[in-house]
């Protein structure tokens, strides 16, 4: 064992390394710009600061490549890339920085007008973006001015003539603001009345102006609703509005006789709830009569359990032979199997058995004749009942079945197991108690293998030595659904 | 007079016996170079050796790498906080575990575990005459020992050491995904982004490197152990310090020769 051990797990460390290599080596390829449908091309650009190789380039913020190499050309860099998108020959090239860590990257734009890049082309167009460098040069600039101005407006308002400006300005605001004040202070209540005018005015101005849009909805309905009236008149009588007047006047006619037939309606159905009321007629005892109504009520409830019974009973029936090996003959059975509940059903049975019912018969006979035996034992074993019946009550008790009652025409019991959630069933029957031999002892086993079809397989008789036999059979069942579907779709002679 | 003679005799019996033993390691490494492609080839022994280096260090490699790892993606998670960056968290990781960590701390969890028990093994058959009896018996215990232990060093420390990697990898990407609530999309992406295939097969180079190193020495100190129970302790010792100061120096060498 030490033998083989030692080299399985070490081929399983070097297998899990290897596949772990791979693993890794095949997730950093992906980033990599490695894409064999690549292609570099360059660009000059002023500077280059920040860039490096392997830096990305990209396109809208998604990757397409990147640096593959950068060299100086002359005073300017020439920056290689690797790029697995086409680019046109208005390709435009801007360096851009990423954070303030200083991580730098290339965008592109493709192009729209203009041959294709090739491998080895160059990307004419390099946009200079504004730097945070330049961004910072120009800030020191705007500082130095805003310095200046503030030292302008310093020594505008520095020394002695600036402060006595400064309070001069301060005295005029003071004494406009004085005045302002007593303006207000002497006309206090006449500008307290003006105010007063002015919301009631508003107000009422609100408030008319409210009521007139209700009236003007009312009118404006009503209007609408008189034009359509002569608009349907009009329309019904061809345009004729002295013919819309006599239709008007016939409809009117025919409300009103419309009108007297439901009176008249009115007048029996009253005097036939009278009745009802009263109790007269069926419909009145059926009403009033309590006792009617329970019996009804009854008569229902009883139904419903007696069709409940009737739906809930299951039948099963079954065809089954059992070819017997020793004897070589095949044993048929019909069963009918009515299962009320799903642990109790009765079991129907016609057996057809060519090798019959064996009994034991013996006989003894006396005799004084001289030259033969005082006493003669005759013993005969007879075959007979080729045909035979089964009546059987049988309950389930968890995964096992009790059955009693007339098994092959004898007094008998059996046994089911059910195992393989039901699929094989193990059985044994005893019956036949009442002959001169030992009791017919049969043992067999179901294996259910499609929905409705088993094989069986078992010894019979196996109490009595030369009647024991080995069989194989097989069977098939049909449920209520079955037999629906069966008398539902067959077809039937014409009358 | 008299001291300055013992002064300058000791000296030079240190020199002289340094280059004996940088000579005797020399035809003991070319002896077994020799020896590694001939038969018999003892694929016995090779698998005893390779279970005992790889398999045998498997678990406290790969416990040493998870923590590597997500210690690692502790530390950085909190200093590129500070530029918020977080998310080169997983890049760096995986750069330094698949260059450097990877090889290195895989190199030295073998020799602490493997080295010194190549050492021990061979120092204590050396001073109980086993490997005398070998030759005796006509057997070259170069062959018969050395290079077994040896290929398992040169096939099994890179192997440990892509497990490390891997390992390493798993143990931030808990630390930074999990816990930080780093980007895991960002995370990956810049995983891949900034680590190249070549980081992967010069950290392989290196386990490789490391594994031949740290067996040789261990082989080295125990083949040529000396003066029963002591002088096998103390081959042992030395031949974990060496390995581990010689895993360190041919790290910055091998390094040099391949990002510079």
């Amino acid at each position: 064992m030490k033998e083989v051990l030692t080299p399985f797990k070490v081929g399983l460390v070097v297998l899990g390394a290897t596949a772990a290599f791979l693993y890794m080596f095949g997730q950093v390829r992906e980033g990599i710009g490695d894409d064999p449908s690549g292609y570099r091309v360059y660009s000059i650009l002023d500077d280059v600061s920040g860039l490096v190789e392997k830096s990305r380039v990209v396109i809208a913020g998604i990757n397409v490549g990147q640096i593959d190499h950068i060299e100086l050309a002359g005073e300017r860099a020439k920056v290689w890339m690797r790029v697995n998108t086409p680019l046109k020959t208005d390709a435009r090239l801007a360096k851009k920085q990423a954070s303030l860590l200083g991580e730098y990257y290339l965008q592109l734009t493709p192009g729209a007008v203009g041959a294709l890049l090739k491998d080895g082309d160059e990307i004419k167009i390099v946009v200079v973006d504004v730097a945070p460098a330049d961004l910072v040069n120009e800030l020191k600039t705007i500082t130095e001015n805003v310095r200046e101005i503030t030292s302008s407006v310093r020594s505008v308002i520095s020394g002695k003539d600036g402060e006595q400006k400064l309070a001069s300005i301060l005295d005029n605001i003071n004494a406009s603001v004085s005045e302002i004040n007593r303006a207000v202070g002497e006309n206090g209540p006449k500008i307290d009345v003006v105010v007063d005018n002015v919301v009631q005015v508003t107000g009422e101005a609100q408030r008319f102006s409210h009521q007139f849009a209700l009236d003007a909805q009312t009118i404006l309905a009503d209007v609408r609703a008189v034009t359509n009236e002569v608009r349907s008149i009009v329309g019904k009588n061809g345009g004729s509005v002295e013919e819309g007047f006599e239709g008007v006047k016939g409809a009117v006619s025919r409300l009103q006789h419309a009108m007297d037939k439901l009176e008249g309606t009115l007048d029996r159905t009253q005097s036939i709830a009278t009745k009802i009321d009263e109790g007269q007629g069926t419909l009145g005892r059926l009403v009033n009569d309590d006792k009617l109504i329970n019996d009804v009520t009854e008569l229902v409830d009883e139904s419903g359990r007696f069709v409940k019974k009737m739906t809930r009973l299951q039948t099963i029936i079954a065809l089954r032979s059992e070819y017997y090996l020793g004897a070589s003959a095949v044993k048929n059975y019909f069963s009918l199997k009515l299962q009320p509940k799903p642990d109790k059903y009765y079991l129907f049975q016609l057996i057809d058995d060519p090798r019959g019912r064996t009994t034991f018969r013996e006989t003894v006979t006396s005799t004084t004749e001289t030259g033969r035996d005082p006493l003669i034992r005759e013993q005969n074993t007879v075959t007979e009942d080729r045909f035979r019946l089964s009546l059987q009550f049988a309950k389930r008790f968890f995964f096992a079945t009790g059955r009693i009652g007339i098994i092959e025409n004898t007094g008998g019991l059996g046994l089911d197991l059910h195992l393989l959630n039901d699929d094989l069933e193990l059985s044994a029957d005893i019956f036949a108690f009442d002959e001169n031999i030992n009791p017919h002892v049969k043992f067999w086993g179901l294996y259910t293998f499609f929905t409705h079809l088993y094989v069986a397989m078992g010894i019979d008789d196996i109490w009595n030595d030369q009647e024991s036999d080995f069989f194989v059979g097989a069977g098939i069942t049909f449920n209520d659904e079955d037999l629906k579907t069966i008398l539902t779709t067959a077809p039937t002679p014409g009358l | 007079m008299r001291k300055l003679e013992l002064a300058i005799s000791a000296i030079g019996q240190r020199v002289i016996d340094g280059t004996e033993g940088l000579g005797r390691t020399a035809l003991l490494f070319g002896e077994m170079l020799a020896w590694l492609p001939l038969p018999p080839y003892r694929f016995r022994l090779l698998f005893q050796a390779m279970e005992f280096v790889g398999v045998g260090s498997l678990f406290i490699v790969a416990l040493t790498g998870l923590f590597t790892g997500a210690v690692f993606a502790l530390q950085g998670a909190g200093a590129f906080r500070l530029f918020n960056a977080e998310s080169l968290v997983g890049s760096t990781v995986a750069l330094s575990l698949a260059r450097e960590l990877s090889p290195v701390l895989t190199g030295l969890m073998v020799t602490g575990r493997a080295g010194s028990g190549i050492a021990t093994e061979l120092g204590t058959m050396r001073v109980t005459e086993q490997i005398d009896a070998l030759q005796t018996m006509a057997v070259n215990p170069v062959q018969y020992l050395l290079v077994p232990r040896f290929i398992a060093g040169l096939i099994m420390v890179p192997a440990l050491s892509v497990l490390f990697t891997l390992v390493g990898m798993c143990g931030a990407y808990f630390v930074g995904v999990v816990l930080l609530h780093i980007d895991q999309g960002v995370f990956l992406s810049k995983t891949r982004w900034f680590v190249d295939p070549d980081d992967l097969t010069s950290g392989l180079i290196k386990a490789c490197v490391f594994g031949g190193i740290l067996t040789f020495i261990g082989c080295y100190k125990g083949y040529y152990a000396a003066g029963g129970a002591r002088g096998v302790g103390i081959a042992t010792t030395q031949s974990v310090v060496y390995s581990s100061v010689v895993i360190l120096i041919a790290d910055y060498f091998l390094t040099l020769l391949m990002f510079e």
